[in-house]
């Protein structure tokens, strides 16, 4: 039995590497000007790699502030891609921590945040027992498929180059729609912005001329090149903090524990 | 015993067995190709998400995150061409099975640190919001599998309706 199996598997073998001979034999004579598969694999190969070169340049092109629209600052920001400091009129206190909040103003946990910790947050800020300092994202309009994070943060800079930035953030945030990824329409934004006291006129051309574009490009790209990949995210003199669980008791607490 | 079992593979004939694996291999190669295109055409117009995708797995710095987020996508729609095609089929299987063997491990290690991230394999990405849990095993169980495909097709590269057998025999 054993034999017989054997002489079977080698009748197999042979069949089998004849029939690919046959193949080959059937193959080489109709195939003399057939493609090369050396030179094909070779092109092939130039090819992806110039692909793959090409997306990783475009994507480094795309980390530069390419928007078509301004290069302006908004006021309480200090650099391209910087935070925007939102309470530069209060006298700060000796040895005072800086608070970097990084916030889409589409981020439902955002919201909870600031409704958590908002008016805390407020209070030491004006009282000068913080440096508070706002880095406005916008990636969520990738995952949403709309624009609105990218308007809100403009329609938010506009407020900052009055003066008013943190009460349009404050607005935004809890006129925040319950659906996520519904948004805010233009004029809802103008409402909150003239609320707090800005000149419609003038808010109008800041928007019209989309000043901060670069600016808000700028952030998002610095925010992700630093690794924030979630917000909210609050950093205390650079240390990112634990929100979980935080009460305003706790989080007064902990800017206390910090200014010394 | 074995040897029964043995002497009926072989009683199968060849040209049946193969037209089974090279039909296996066709469905394997649009699995998996498919998969890759749908996967890199969704990253690939928004490189930055991508790169932040990466960073979100807390392994690489900025400088590396950065190239792999703004390549893979590329890769992945390349190779899954290649594979659609049939176009050199094993060499695309090699590679794309490395990519899952990467995906599975870097999966794994957000798993095991407890990292609470999406994987990004469809762009998006990032730190889930509160309240979203990560779906760390359907992830892993998809990619296990791509990767038996994609190992089968290195291990049988002659497929049913390939460019490789069209233009090479």
């Amino acid at each position: 039995m054993g034999a017989n199996a054997k002489k079977r598997r080698e009748a197999a073998a042979t069949s089998g590497s004849m029939s690919r001979q046959d193949k080959i034999n059937a193959a080489a004579p109709k195939g003399g000007g057939g493609p090369n598969k050396i030179l094909l694999a070779t092109i092939a190969a130039i090819v992806a790699i110039a692909a793959v070169v090409g997306a990783v340049i475009m994507g480094s092109q795309g980390e530069k502030t390419d928007s078509a629209g301004g290069s302006a600052l908004p006021a309480g920001a200090t650099k391209m891609g910087g935070g925007l400091v939102s309470n530069t009129s209060a006298t700060l206190v000796d040895k005072a921590p800086t608070l970097d909040i990084y916030e889409d103003f589409q981020c439902p946990a955002c919201h909870q945040a600031e409704q958590l910790l908002g008016a805390k947050i407020d209070e030491l800020a004006k009282a000068g027992k913080i440096k508070l300092t706002y880095h406005v994202m916008n990636f969520l309009d990738t995952n949403l498929k709309n624009d609105a994070s990218t308007r809100a943060a403009k329609a938010s800079f506009c407020a900052a180059d009055a003066g008013k930035f943190q009460p349009v953030h404050d607005a935004i945030f809890t006129n925040q729609p319950a659906n996520e990824g519904d948004g805010w329409t233009d004029e809802q934004l103008k409402k909150f912005v003239t609320d707090a006291g800005v000149d419609a006129a003038a808010y109008d051309s800041c928007v019209k001329s989309d000043k901060h574009a670069q600016y808000l490009d700028a952030v998002q790209t610095q925010t992700t090149k630093d690794g924030v990949t979630s917000t909210p995210t609050f950093k205390l003199n650079g240390e990112q903090m634990k929100l979980a669980g935080m009460t305003p008791d706790t989080f007064a607490k902990a800017i206390e524990d910090a200014t010394k | 015993m074995s040897n029964v079992v043995a002497d009926d593979l072989e009683q199968v004939p060849d040209a049946r067995r193969d037209s089974l694996r090279e039909t296996i291999g066709l469905v394997a190669r649009l699995i998996v190709g498919v998969v890759l295109v749908v996967a890199g055409a969704l990253k690939v117009t928004h490189p930055l998400d991508s790169a932040r995708a990466v960073m979100a797995y807390e392994i690489f710095p900025w400088a590396v995150s950065r190239i792999i987020g703004y390549a893979l996508p590329m890769v992945e729609i390349i190779l899954g061409l290649l594979l659609i095609a049939g176009l050199f089929t094993r060499a695309a299987a090699v590679i794309a099975s490395l990519l899952w063997l990467a995906f599975i491990i870097g999966i794994a290690s957000a798993w095991v640190r407890g990292l609470q991230i999406d994987c990004g394999c469809f762009g998006g990405g990032g730190a889930l919001a509160a309240g979203e849990s990560p779906n760390y095993f359907w992830e892993e169980a998809r990619d296990i599998g791509l990767l038996l495909l994609s190992l089968w097709l290195v291990r049988w590269p002659r497929t049913r309706l390939s460019a490789d057998s069209a233009m090479f025999g």
